[in-house]
């Protein structure tokens, strides 16, 4: 008798890991699902609930449902350290965070990866929307087949010696036939709706969230492009570059917010043609192509995103010391913002790396 | 092939339990009737109330049966004002509304001095309880229940006892040791899950009953009685084997030197405390015991962290970090406890189970 082959599948409890689990037990793997606690709900009730969250339960519900076992790890220390520390103090020094990219670097990639290794399984695998293929004999990574769930730039930071480990079985499904499949497997959340925000902040309100920490909510100057100021603001936290709500200052012109400065706890705004820019420094690279990169300077002709729903743009990245980089664009972006990845493609959309906007 | 280590989380049910379960199901009716069938079976109920009484060497009206040890523990506290606690009690007693802590130190014991000395700085001893558990569920650690008692009959205060873990482990004498209340449970020992007691010595005794209704009890569990889990925990009680269950301590120390013996760096919690024949608690390095616990019920191993919450997330071990040890330390520990029918080959088993582990989590 041949053994299964083991493998581990993160399950939210959110209908893309729950038909991802489903596929593999269709397979014929030997499925463990696994489920992170990643933070705790606080509830309307007072009493601090031992393990919070619908969505364990479902997780929970779709394993039983599937049968195969499902087990929950309590990795909140953890996720409070790597991914919303980090959030909080990105917006303290006024950058734009994207939470996703750490958790997933930090989270799922590294730490539920040494447990699914040592739990004896051959695959870890999410229900993220990203192919695995071989291009001359070498796993690399590259954007969903439907491109409107592609969650490729949230990825960039996979390490290169990891992807052998890595299986996303909905890469090439659309949102319509993972939705059919979780019918056909009678997932019990098949028709549960889809997470937008930010996991751990309730009701999207990052605001609220943030006010409960120290080193917000401190006034400051709305300064113009020639440094005069000309308004007052409630604290850097409220503005992402590229904004247009909640400037409070009026001129003929429609106002953008186009930089934000942590030393003078300032913003600076100004016209749509002052947030355009070509060039862009980003730091702790990461690379998926092929490994010769690393020795040459420049890579040319690169398909370059700077936020998550971006059509990319062609561009240079020139490589410097310590995993830094420059990019130069080949057009003009707009509202390239601090704290958010800019991820790079080559022309057959195979994801190459990123690194993060400086 | 499965391993059950997990007697201390629920005890598998004797073939006779589930008989004599099984032959009162055919007998419908209320011990609360006067007809035939109802008297029928109040006598049962009786019969189990002896048994247990039997067991735990009380009178037959110390029993008040309950749904199981939570009721029995929010029973016992509910009517007091100020109840003095361990700090490493279950959740039933550590949730309870007006409660102060005593510590307990490295080897596992409540510190007796500190009970002592909050005793003494209450003035008003009215409506004032201590409640201490007989032996930790975690580490398997027994109270010195002797010595609590003393003190606590210089200053006049009732003491209550959580005795979940010990009954049927240990041959307690409730009426000889002077315990005023004792908490029991039928699952633990063998019995069906949904029954358990609250032990009171005397009436006189604040008891508010939690539940209202019809008096049954003796007005403190109002409530038809659940008579099939009450009369399989009068079974299991019953048979209960005393000689055999003081053997397991025999089987306990054999896996615990098994484990130590293994290289894997494995300690055991409170090794020269005072313990339970059936349990310990095992720190092994390197390795989250949440991890541990998914790994080794993958290769068929039942063990608990010994603080699992009904979602069945693994926290770090209260205990041990109550009992001073680093929280390291305290994230990597995993309790195993036996029972009748376990013997020695599973401990080679689980050596064998923990080595391949520990391989493929690069430990080893």
């Amino acid at each position: 008798m041949t053994k299964k082959k083991k493998v581990v599948v993160a399950m939210s409890g959110g209908v893309d890991s729950s038909v991802a689990a489903g596929i593999l037990k269709e397979k014929g793997y030997d499925v463990i699902g696994i489920t992170l606690q990643l933070y705790t709900v606080k509830q309307e009730i007072k009493t601090k609930t031992c393990c919070s969250g619908i969505d364990i339960y479902d997780a929970k519900e779709v394993a039983r449902k599937l049968d195969i076992p499902h087990y929950v790890l309590n990795y909140q220390e953890n996720f409070k350290k790597t991914v919303i520390d980090n959030f909080i103090n990105s917006y303290r020094n006024g950058e734009t965070p994207i939470p996703c990219v750490q958790c997933n670097q930090h989270i799922k990639f590294d730490d539920l990866l040494i447990t699914a290794k040592g739990l004896g399984a051959e695959f870890l695998a999410t229900g993220h929307y990203i192919r695995k293929k071989k291009v001359n004999n070498i796993d690399g990574l590259f954007k969903a087949k439907d491109e409107s769930k592609d969650q490729s730039y949230f990825l960039f930071q996979i390490l290169e010696k990891d992807l052998d480990y890595l299986y996303f079985p909905l890469g090439d499904l659309s949102k319509e036939e993972t939705r059919l499949l979780a019918k056909k497997y009678e997932i019990p959340v098949a028709n549960k709706p889809e997470s937008q925000d930010i996991c751990f902040i309730p009701y999207g309100n990052y605001r609220k969230f943030l006010s409960k920490y120290k080193g917000f909510k401190k006034p400051g100057n709305i300064l113009d492009t020639k440094n005069n100021i000309i308004g007052k603001h409630e604290g850097i936290e409220n503005y992402t570059v590229g904004q247009r709500k909640h400037i409070n200052v009026s001129i003929n012109e429609p106002l953008y917010v186009v930089k934000i400065n942590k030393e003078n706890n300032s913003i600076v705004v100004g016209k749509k043609d002052s947030l355009k820019s070509k060039q862009i420094k980003i730091h702790q690279i990461n690379w998926l192509g092929k490994k010769s990169f690393l020795k040459n300077k420049v890579y040319k002709n690169l398909y370059i995103k700077v936020r998550a729903r971006q059509k990319p743009i062609k561009g240079t990245l020139e490589l410097l010391e310590n995993k830094e980089g420059k990019v130069l664009l080949d057009d003009y972006t707009y509202a390239v913002s601090k704290g958010q990845g800019c991820v790079f493609y080559d022309n057959q959309d195979q994801l190459l790396g990123g690194g993060w906007i400086k | 092939m499965r391993y059950y280590l997990d007697y201390n989380a629920s005890a598998p049910m004797d073939e006779r339990v589930k008989s004599y379960v099984k032959e009162i199901m055919d007998m419908h009716g209320n011990p609360s009737s006067i007809h035939t069938k109802g008297r029928k079976l109040k006598d049962l109920l009786e019969i189990s109330r002896q048994r247990i009484a039997l067991l735990t060497k009380c009178n037959q009206k110390n029993v008040i049966f309950t749904s199981g040890a939570t009721e029995a523990n929010n029973l016992a506290l509910n009517g007091y004002k100020k109840k003095i606690v361990s700090i490493i009690e279950h959740e039933s007693i550590k949730k309870q509304k007006n409660t102060i802590t005593i510590d307990v130190n490295k080897e596992g014991y409540i510190d007796l001095v500190m009970l002592e000395n909050i005793l003494q700085s209450i003035n008003k001893k009215e409506g004032v309880i201590v409640s201490v558990m007989f032996a930790n569920n975690e580490t398997g650690i027994i109270q010195p229940i002797e010595k609590i008692i003393k003190i606590t009959k210089i200053y006049q205060v009732p003491f209550h006892t959580d005795a979940v873990q010990a009954v049927g482990r240990l041959n307690i004498n409730f009426l000889k040791l002077g315990i005023d209340m004792m908490t029991i449970s039928s699952h633990k020992i063998g019995g069906p899950s949904g029954a358990g007691a609250l032990i009171v010595n005397s009436k006189k005794h604040i008891l508010k009953p939690l539940l209202l209704g019809g008096d049954q009890e003796d007005s403190l569990r109002s409530g038809t009685e659940p008579l099939l889990a009450i009369a399989g925990f009068g079974q299991a009680a019953e048979l209960l084997d005393m000689k055999k269950i003081e053997k397991l301590k025999a089987l306990r120390m054999a896996f615990e030197k098994k484990l130590k013996k293994a290289k894997l760096g494995i300690q055991i919690i409170g090794e020269n405390s005072n313990r339970l024949p059936n349990t310990f608690l095992m720190y092994t390095p390197g390795i989250k015991a949440e991890d541990l616990l998914i790994a080794l019920d993958l290769e068929g191993f039942d063990v608990s962290t010994g603080s699992a919450c009904s979602s069945g997330k693994a926290e770090p071990s209260m205990v041990l970090k109550r009992m001073g040890y680093p929280k390291k330390m305290a994230s990597g520990v995993i309790r195993i406890s036996l029972g009748l029918y376990n013997d020695i080959s599973e401990a080679d088993m689980l050596v064998n189970a923990l080595k391949k582990i520990l391989k493929r989590f690069g430990k080893i």
